[in-house]
């Protein structure tokens, strides 16, 4: 009897690459890791994306990251509830952040019935760093006072020019590690082993390396992978940055990526006939209409400057250069002048013909750099770019069908670009 | 060889029958866009018009928002390129072609072409679009159409909102503090044209200088954008018809391009 599509069996779910089922693995040990210190008595953070988590780390202190659950929780499309208890029964304003609108939710849902698949233990302390946002410092001093825990703060102090980091500045900053060096040993009642921090750091850089060599696969024509895909593992760099699991994940993914290269496959599921360069955080609640737009237009992020914000490139044993790191490697923290020079050396190192610019409503530095950086951008490469407005994790901020149009219409700008012989 | 182009908007359908790229056999409105019967209606009423039937359309060209939903066309097409287009068509000297429609403002650079080099548009809000003028008009009890003549002439009442909720009630309280409705609806004019400037300005404007978009028939808001831009703004009359017109042409371009023989 002939098979008739009814019959058919399913089409069974896309294979999960060995890397995300290691990264998926490692979220929930950091999960477990967390609750076993709280029940062990010991004292678990919550730090902001790029805090020195080298010293917590070699301190063997549990630390989670709430704009990483944050954007868990917007992925998975779950972030109604808690944007909805944010604004209403707490009155936040929809003018602030959704990834700290979600928390603060968070904070007042975890212990309620309907609420148990988002684990995620609560600190004992709060640990933050100013170089990816301004908006994280009253969110710490917020959630500090509501569960009367300390913060422990480093000042990273924005970089106006593009002249280097004044001597001053550096003395500041490295006190301000030494400083935290000697808080923490305090709080949690641990000896920070210097050779342990040392590895850490070492550790810390073995992976960035690894990290890098997994976003230059891209520089492949075809690449081997979509940038959403990396959006994916960005947490990995977040959350453990310096842990050997960390190694295993990178090294397994870049050898995946690597394969797939030489066996002329991709992750990117069209043909790719436009490089992008993307501009800003994911659209966590639409990537895959992202994708998917994309994919009928051709068009494969192949760089972008929020991916490379967890390169942090120091010399171990120099804090002064590790410090020096933390202040500059985000693009949030530094002017505009040098987010714009950075973006269009990727766009030329990466060969893109094209620039999408995610206008996301929860990050105010990030849309002010687009606005003011774009034209310095396009000085420099030339490229089409388009804007759309979205958010990080806000779902009701975003219309597929002003997407859908802002893709075409760039499409159709890059075609009419090849029919007249202008694209290179 | 006709060719047909629709432009399903939010608030509207427009369509245009051509023949051979250069004659504007028909065009039709109907103030019904995607998610009404408007787009079966205007086509109808183009064919008939035209004095044609669909079987004698070498090809049709969906444009606008509803472009996807249109089963009966060879090419879809972002209503930018073919805005762009209807814009050359109409005035060839067009290097900046500003449309204000139903639902989004939208700029786009020109090539001597064209050809879109660049655009820019509106957020995700209304304001700034032929939305907020509806609902201003309505505040104001007057159609849109009357909402032009209004405000011709008037000095502009400063209204400092352009979002459309936060609008309505500074109009409603201009209204209850006596301020004479043809000021309102010229401060409301200035609003949007200061809007769609300085969207413009953003992307840098070069001569010549086209409106489109129903928006563009309130010559009081088109006047006060010239001055905003610094620039004088050509007007066709066919504003409302540019995308449609520019559907139409590049449908025939394709259909020349493949080789696709006429019906």
């Amino acid at each position: 009897m002939n098979a008739t599509s009814e019959q058919k069996a399913p089409r069974p779910a896309p294979e999960i690459p060995l890397s995300k089922q290691m990264a998926n693995q490692q979220s929930a040990d950091l999960i477990r890791a967390a609750k076993q210190a709280k029940a062990r008595g010991e004292k678990i953070a919550w730090a902001s994306a790029v805090f020195p988590q080298e010293i917590p780390e070699a301190l063997g202190m549990v630390v989670l990251y709430p704009e990483s659950f944050s954007a868990g929780v917007a992925a998975r499309k779950k972030a109604g509830p808690f944007l909805e208890e944010a604004e209403g029964t707490l009155g936040y304003s929809q003018d602030i952040c959704s990834y700290i609108r979600i928390n603060f939710a968070f904070g007042a849902l975890h212990d309620k019935e309907g609420f148990e698949e988002f684990e995620f233990p609560m600190p004992d302390c709060l640990l933050l760093c100013n170089n990816s946002c301004g908006q994280v410092m009253k969110w710490f001093e917020n959630l500090s006072e509501q569960l009367d825990i300390p913060i422990f703060f480093f000042d990273a102090v924005y970089n106006y020019d593009e002249d280097g980091i004044p001597d001053y500045r550096m003395r500041y900053l490295t006190d301000q590690l030494k400083q935290l060096m000697i808080d923490l040993e305090a709080f949690t009642g641990k000896k920070l082993d210097q050779e342990r921090f040392l590895d850490v750091q070492k550790r810390s850089q073995i992976n960035r390396e690894l990290f890098q060599q997994v976003v230059e696969k891209s520089l492949y024509k075809p690449s081997p992978a979509t940038g959403f895909d990396l959006y994916n593992y960005i947490s990995v760099m977040i959350t453990c940055r310096g842990k050997s699991s960390t190694t295993q994940i990178m090294t397994q993914l870049r050898d995946e990526m690597e394969a797939r290269h030489q066996a002329g496959t991709s992750s990117f599921r069209g043909e790719e006939r436009h490089r992008t360069y993307w501009s800003g955080i994911a659209c966590w609640p639409y990537l895959s209409h992202n994708m998917r737009t994309m994919k009928r237009s051709g068009m494969n992020i192949v760089a972008s400057g929020y991916v490379r914000s967890w390169m942090l490139e120091y010399e171990p044993g120099d804090l002064a250069s590790m410090a020096r790191a933390y202040a500059v490697s985000v693009a949030a923290n530094i002017s505009v002048p040098e987010y714009a020079q950075r973006s269009a050396d990727m766009i030329r190192e990466y060969g893109c013909d094209n620039m999408i610019c995610h206008n996301n409503r929860s990050c105010k530095i990030s849309a002010y750099n687009l606005d003011c950086g774009r034209h310095l951008i396009l000085e420099q490469t030339g490229v089409p770019c388009v804007s759309f407005d979205g958010d990080q994790s806000d779902y009701r901020v975003y219309s597929e069908a002003q997407f859908e149009t802002r893709i075409q219409g760039l499409e159709e700008i890059l075609e009419g670009k090849e029919e007249s012989g202008h694209v290179e | 060889m006709l060719t047909l182009g629709i432009d399903i908007g939010s608030a509207t359908s427009k369509v245009a029958v051509m023949r051979g790229g250069t004659v504007v056999l028909a065009t039709a409105l109907r103030r019904a866009g995607i998610g009404s019967d408007g787009p079966g209606a205007v086509l109808r009423d183009a064919l008939r018009l035209a004095g044609c039937q669909m079987e004698d359309i070498a090809a049709v060209a969906a444009t606008g928002y509803g472009r996807n939903m249109m089963e009966e066309a060879d090419y879809r097409i972002s209503e930018l390129s073919c805005h762009g287009r209807g814009a050359h068509f109409l005035a060839p000297e067009t290097r900046t072609l500003i449309d204000v429609g139903g639902q989004d403002a939208k700029v786009i650079r020109l090539d001597g072409r064209g050809r879109i080099m660049e655009f820019m548009m509106n957020d995700k809000c209304a304001a700034g679009t032929g939305r907020f003028l509806e609902v201003m008009a309505q505040v104001l009890g007057c159609g849109i159409q009357e909402f032009s003549g209004l405000a011709e002439g008037q000095e502009a009442a400063p209204i400092s909102s352009t979002c459309a909720v936060f609008a309505e009630t500074e109009v409603i309280s201009r209204l209850a503090a006596g301020t004479p409705r043809g000021s309102i609806a010229a401060g409301i004019n200035l609003s949007i044209a200061k809007r769609v400037g300085g969207l413009a300005m953003r992307m840098g404007v070069v001569p010549a200088v086209m409106m489109s978009g129903g928006v563009a028939q309130n010559a009081s808001l088109v006047d006060m954008l010239g001055r905003e831009l610094g620039a004088d703004i050509l007007v066709a009359k066919e504003c409302q018809f540019c995308g449609a017109l520019g559907a139409a042409l590049l449908a025939w371009e394709k259909t020349r391009a493949s080789g696709r023989k006429e019906p």
